[in-house]
């Protein structure tokens, strides 16, 4: 029996709340479709209406959980545009703020993720210690969300050696927390049976579809702003680039979990390593840059996160065009759900990392009886968790 | 800088006088080509392993009657380090210009993206409509255009 089923508007993504339109045949996903746009709020268009200095705070508003990667990254883009070196403080402070930020996003996943296949109590194990970092966050920028610690040529405040060593408190204990996540994800049969062999994207169609972050490094691809394109402080930075080669949910947990042990080193090599000096250049809000255009790229905790600038020589930019990383992978969930069960939509679509996978309300059409039921969020997930209880023998027979 | 200097001779064997070459401090290579040429120029270089295109800007130059169109790719196996943009020219007037689909796949949201802010048609994409705004606002309505100015309310 043929379904269509619309689920959303719900927000996978950063900008925008989504709406899918997976059509059925019975429980098997046949073809699924993105409509996008329920939070468009016109930025783009917006920042051209603005200084150069007032847009730092309106960019950083584009997502809540990275936004110290939106802002650093229109930073960045600001001081090419200006032709300024910001010094070096100001970067290492700077990368600390992206690889915490890093930390806590990939936490706030792991318990989203571990949420939606019904083991709340690791989302409450997860998101207690994502407070953790978003306290030490709190104490270097003053503010939990949204920290606003980037300027146009360096950093809006210092830190001193009694926070660096607060920060590198903070990273051993993420360390140390992250060996228990990993071993719960990759021993606990029930996570296991979730997540392996769902939601499969190859090595060549993770290139094909131009899939960018921790989800192309799943497919065991190596892609990584950090290391391709270095920017700010990362190439004297000693990191690796965290790949997985089972291309499915599993392996985007594993890189994830990974990537944190990578960022707490960073953040303590950071905290051990920090030049002395100043950490802004002081410039005015009202100085004029010079006609110019550039490109800034970082790697976000979602993926590649691209920014082009254009001045023409006034206080307001002529041109900002922003790229956010889930806009690239929404096309690969497409290709990762043909052929899975209803019951996986929420590991597969959440597995991407979509800014807070809320799902809002589903809607189930059944065309040959015009019978509409209406699921909210909670009940999905009730019935996915209900479902695999009935169907786990025939699940476990199909996947081994 | 010897990576750079390679692929600008490369590009400029292959193309010769259809294409200006700059690159900024960045290290970004800066390609501009006409409009006629642009996807012979980007299939040769999706061959050369820049596989990745990162996103399609529009710019709306009122003045000069015209768009600019900027499609930026990246490599990340053959040429480290060396980011392309790739700009073109189209007429203000009948906005129109090849879809990339055959060579990026990928190029699907971008384009309905730059088609819904800016009203730029691309040929050969089936399955071109709006992508932020709904579907239902009127067809000429096109935010990002310079001619489109934000009504500030009360």
């Amino acid at each position: 029996m043929s379904y269509r089923m619309p689920i959303g508007p719900i927000h996978p993504m950063l900008k925008e709340p989504i709406n899918f339109i997976f059509y059925l045949d019975g429980e098997i996903i046949v073809d699924a479709e993105p409509n996008i746009g329920y939070a468009h709020r016109g930025i783009e268009k917006l920042a051209e209406n603005k200084t150069w200095f007032q847009n730092l705070y309106l960019l950083e508003k584009i997502c809540g959980i990275c936004s110290s990667a939106h802002q650093g990254c229109y930073a960045q883009g600001a001081e090419y545009i200006f032709d300024v070196e910001p010094p070096e403080r100001a970067l290492h402070i700077r990368v600390m703020m992206w690889e915490l930020e890093r930390i806590h996003s990939h936490l706030l996943w792991l318990g989203v993720v571990a949420h939606l296949l019904g083991f709340d109590t690791l989302f409450m194990y997860t998101w207690r210690d994502r407070e953790r970092v978003l306290d030490i966050v709190e104490e270097i920028s003053g503010r939990r969300v949204g920290y606003s610690i980037n300027t146009v040529g360096g950093t809006r405040r210092d830190v001193d050696d009694n926070l660096l060593n607060k920060a590198k408190k903070v990273a051993e204990f993420i360390l140390e927390q992250t060996k228990y996540y990993e071993k719960v994800f990759t021993e606990d049969k029930s996570l296991l049976i979730r997540t392996q062999n769902i939601g499969m994207l190859s090595k060549t169609d993770a290139i094909r579809l131009g899939t960018v972050g921790p989800t192309v490094r799943a497919s065991d691809v190596k892609r990584d702003i950090r290391y391709n394109f270095p920017y700010a402080i990362y190439e004297e930075t000693p990191f690796e680039v965290v790949t997985f080669d089972s291309c499915d949910v599993f392996s985007r947990v594993v890189v994830r979990i990974r990537e944190m042990y990578v960022s707490a080193e960073i953040v303590k090599w950071i905290a051990e390593n920090i030049p002395s000096g100043k950490v802004d250049l002081g410039i005015s809000p009202f100085k004029k840059p010079p006609v110019n255009e550039a490109i800034s790229i970082v790697e976000a905790p979602r993926g590649e996160l691209y920014y082009y600038l254009k001045s023409n020589g006034d206080l307001k930019p002529e041109r900002i065009k922003v790229r956010t990383p889930t806009l690239a992978n929404i096309i690969s969930v497409i290709h990762m759900i043909k052929g899975h069960y209803i019951a996986d939509i929420p590991p597969i679509v959440g597995g991407i990392d979509p800014c807070m996978a809320c799902m809002d309300r589903v809607l189930l059409v059944d065309i040959n009886k015009e019978k509409k039921v209406v699921m909210d969020k909670e009940e999905l997930i009730r019935y996915s968790i209900k479902w695999y209880k009935k169907n786990k023998d025939i699940v476990i027979s199909e996947r081994w | 800088m010897g990576a750079l200097e390679e692929l600008k001779n490369k590009l400029s064997e292959k193309f010769g006088d259809k294409i200006k070459l700059s690159e900024d401090k960045r290290g970004v290579l800066w390609i501009e080509c006409d409009v006629s040429d642009f996807k012979e120029i980007l299939a040769f270089l999706c061959e050369l392993g820049y596989s990745h295109l990162s996103t399609i800007t529009a710019l709306d130059h009122l003045e000069e009657n015209k768009f600019a169109l900027i499609y930026h790719i990246l490599s990340f196996e053959n040429h480290p380090k060396i980011p392309i943009c790739l700009r073109t020219y189209i007429n203000r007037d009948s906005p129109e210009i090849e879809t990339v689909l055959d060579i990026y796949p990928h190029a699907l949201v971008y384009e309905r993206e730059v088609f819904d802010l800016m009203g730029i048609k691309f040929k050969g994409h089936k399955g071109l409509k709006r992508l932020l705004i709904p579907e239902d606002a009127p067809e000429d309505y096109h935010p990002l255009r310079k001619d489109y100015k934000i009504e500030v309310g009360d």
